[in-house]
């Protein structure tokens, strides 16, 4: 969205999905046709759970927990804009396909590997992620987890809100505008 | 320096400041090839505007090919809108376009001559890995990627650790590099090379044509890898020569010493034919083991096993038989679909009963042609059988095979092996 975000403290709720949460169920390819993020966001995981863009609207902040493989498949970039345009401020999962993790910081949506993370969260736990410290604070359990802290290459992209705010510089720079 | 794998040596010589890499490493790379297709008006193109630059980096212009295969011939207001949309962007800054029609893009994209041995290409698509069958490094991008390169010419990669498929012996009759692949799937699963490239050597490979080839590359995402590399040699040979602009790469081979993640050895004597269940194409078995599964259809198409010699062998299989179940044919590219209707092969289909169409993704991603409905049970040729992928839902049941398995199911109208269709011969 082109706005930065503050890595070190995102909260919401969480809402819980399994494993292999593949890019065809995030947004499956027949509403990729509608344009606008804000139309196609409605249908989010709802191959899965047909009403999780509405209980996000219901809840506020929401954060996804995933277990292994989330984002696996296609390389649609629709798939984190769909999850940050619903209301998601984050997503922690076991682990993330390759091409979904990148498609990830450069849209801005902020994500953090934690393994075994869905056996510590329950369904609307509340939860803040620090991406600096690669933490998820469990504030309805009070139980800290240790992830993967993200590396700094990748946390300052993400501060930035993702790679478009930072091309917007570099055409400036190179006086490509 | 330290022995390299091709992963290593093709990114060392694509860093932009001729540095030397390993696995680990993160370089800024320049790309010799680059494919994009309706990514670029759907994500891309009002991105770029948004970085306020006016022009696509000219080396990015000259080796991107554009092509417009995931939405037919526009099958929707939406689709028409970005296909017209890329047209003008094409037009506006001189870049190369294969319009809808002309056939999907990782077919198109190494029928052209943009797949060479060495290169590395970059995508916004994921089976982008396909043309590591070239011998090359080629990577899924997204939309935001393709910008960094449009404005840039540059961006960057995290050189990954490979993975090495070692297959040695004989494929028994009727087992191809399709039920290769799914068997290597259902043993290792989709995590097995998550952020790894994989490599395929061994004698079997070494026999295989480079349709078979590009089958099993096309499929390393499918195993979670970055790249799907084959080894160059006489057959990718012959085939640059017959591409615009004939060969144009670096043959690359990894050191004998280079160091592997890890390494799987397969004896291809042992396969039989298979198929991936839904709802993934890592839930596989072998068709002598699924029992009795009836077809309400059977897709042929798409990146993965629409090639000539795919229809070839289908066109066997078909010839003088009938289809029991609903059967959609969708040619790779016009120029394989020209090809199959030289050979006869329409005229086979057709008078099987199949449907024929103009070559396009088609059911494989659910865009248009063939989508399957909740309740049905489809078999397909492609390489994702997710829920929903093809149309319906979790109700809709989308297995996979090769060709050879779906001709002969189609005709018997359930799922059974080619050798047990009674009147193949
Ligand atoms: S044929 Fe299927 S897998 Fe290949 S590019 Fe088209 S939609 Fe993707």
């Amino acid at each position: 969205m082109d706005q930065s975000i503050d890595v070190a403290n995102i909260t919401g709720k969480a809402m819980k999905f399994g494993d292999a949460m593949n890019t065809d169920i995030i947004i499956p390819s027949k509403y990729l046709e509608f344009k606008d993020p804000n139309d196609y966001c409605k249908y989010v995981m709802a191959a899965v759970r047909p009403s999780t863009w509405q209980e996000i609207q219901d809840q506020g902040p929401t954060i996804f927990v995933g277990g292994e493989d989330f984002g696996s498949g296609s390389s649609r970039e629709q798939a984190p804009d769909a999850i940050i345009y619903a209301g998601v401020g984050a997503v922690v999962a076991e682990s993330f396909a390759t091409i979904f993790f990148r498609n990830c910081v450069n849209v801005g949506l902020p994500l953090l590997q934690i393994d075994s993370v869905t056996s510590e969260v329950s369904e609307c736990d509340e939860l803040r992620v620090n991406l600096e410290e690669g933490t998820l604070e469990n504030l309805t359990t009070g139980k800290t987890l240790h992830g993967k802290p993200l590396e700094g290459f990748l946390l300052d992209k993400m501060r930035m809100g993702g790679l478009i705010p930072e091309l917007q510089q570099y055409v400036k720079d190179n006086q490509l505008d | 320096m330290p022995a390299q794998t091709i992963s290593e040596k093709i990114l060392t010589r694509q860093s932009i400041d001729d540095r030397e890499v390993l696995a680990g490493d993160r370089v800024d790379v320049r790309p010799n090839s680059v494919l994009s297709n309706e990514m670029l008006p759907m994500v891309s193109m009002a991105k770029f505007y948004r970085t306020g630059a006016k022009r696509v980096n000219p080396e990015i212009a000259e080796n991107m090919l554009i092509i417009l295969d995931h939405g037919g011939f526009g099958t929707t207001d939406n689709m028409v809108n970005f296909h017209e949309m890329t047209r003008r962007f094409v037009k506006e800054q001189n870049l190369q376009l294969d319009d809808a029609g002309s056939g999907i893009s990782h077919v198109v994209f190494h029928e052209k001559g943009f797949a060479q041995p060495g290169y590395l290409t970059l995508g916004t698509d994921s089976h982008t890995v396909t043309h590591g069958a070239f011998n090359s490094f080629a990577k899924g991008i997204g939309g935001s990627d393709l910008v960094e390169l449009m404005v840039k010419g540059t961006t960057w990669l995290d050189v990954p650790y490979t993975n090495k498929v070692q297959v040695e012996g004989n494929l028994p009759e009727n087992v191809y590099s399709k039920d290769l692949l799914l068997f290597v799937n259902g043993e290792k699963k989709m995590t097995w090379s998550t952020d790894r490239a994989i490599e395929w050597t061994g004698s079997t490979i070494n026999n295989l044509s480079m349709e078979a080839r590009l089958t099993m590359s096309n499929m390393a995402v499918e195993q979670g890898g970055v790249a799907g590399i084959m080894p160059y040699d006489a057959k990718t040979e012959t085939y640059l020569n017959t591409v615009p602009g004939g060969m144009r790469g670096i043959p690359t081979e990894s050191d004998p010493d280079a160091e592997y993640a890890e390494t799987f050895e397969v004896d291809a004597s042992t396969l039989s034919p298979m198929v991936a269940k839904p709802h993934s194409p890592d839930n596989v078995s072998p068709v002598s083991e699924i029992g009795e599964v009836e077809l309400d259809q059977v897709f042929i198409g798409s990146c993965t096993n629409a090639r000539i010699e795919d229809l070839e062998i289908m066109a066997k299989i078909f010839k003088g038989n009938k289809v029991k179940s609903r059967t959609i044919v969708i040619p790779g590219s016009s120029a394989v679909g020209l090809e199959a209707a030289k050979r006869g092969y329409v005229e086979i289909f057709m008078q099987a009963g199949a449907t024929w169409s103009y070559s396009t993704c088609g059911a494989c991603y659910g865009g248009s042609l063939g989508r399957v409905g909740p309740g049905m049970t489809a078999l397909s040729t492609t390489n994702r059988n997710f829920i929903g992928r093809m149309g319906g839902d979790e109700s809709s049941q989308v297995y996979l095979s090769s060709p050879a398995t779906a001709a002969a199911s189609a005709i018997a109208g359930k799922i059974i092996e080619a050798e047990h269709l009674p009147q193949y011969v």
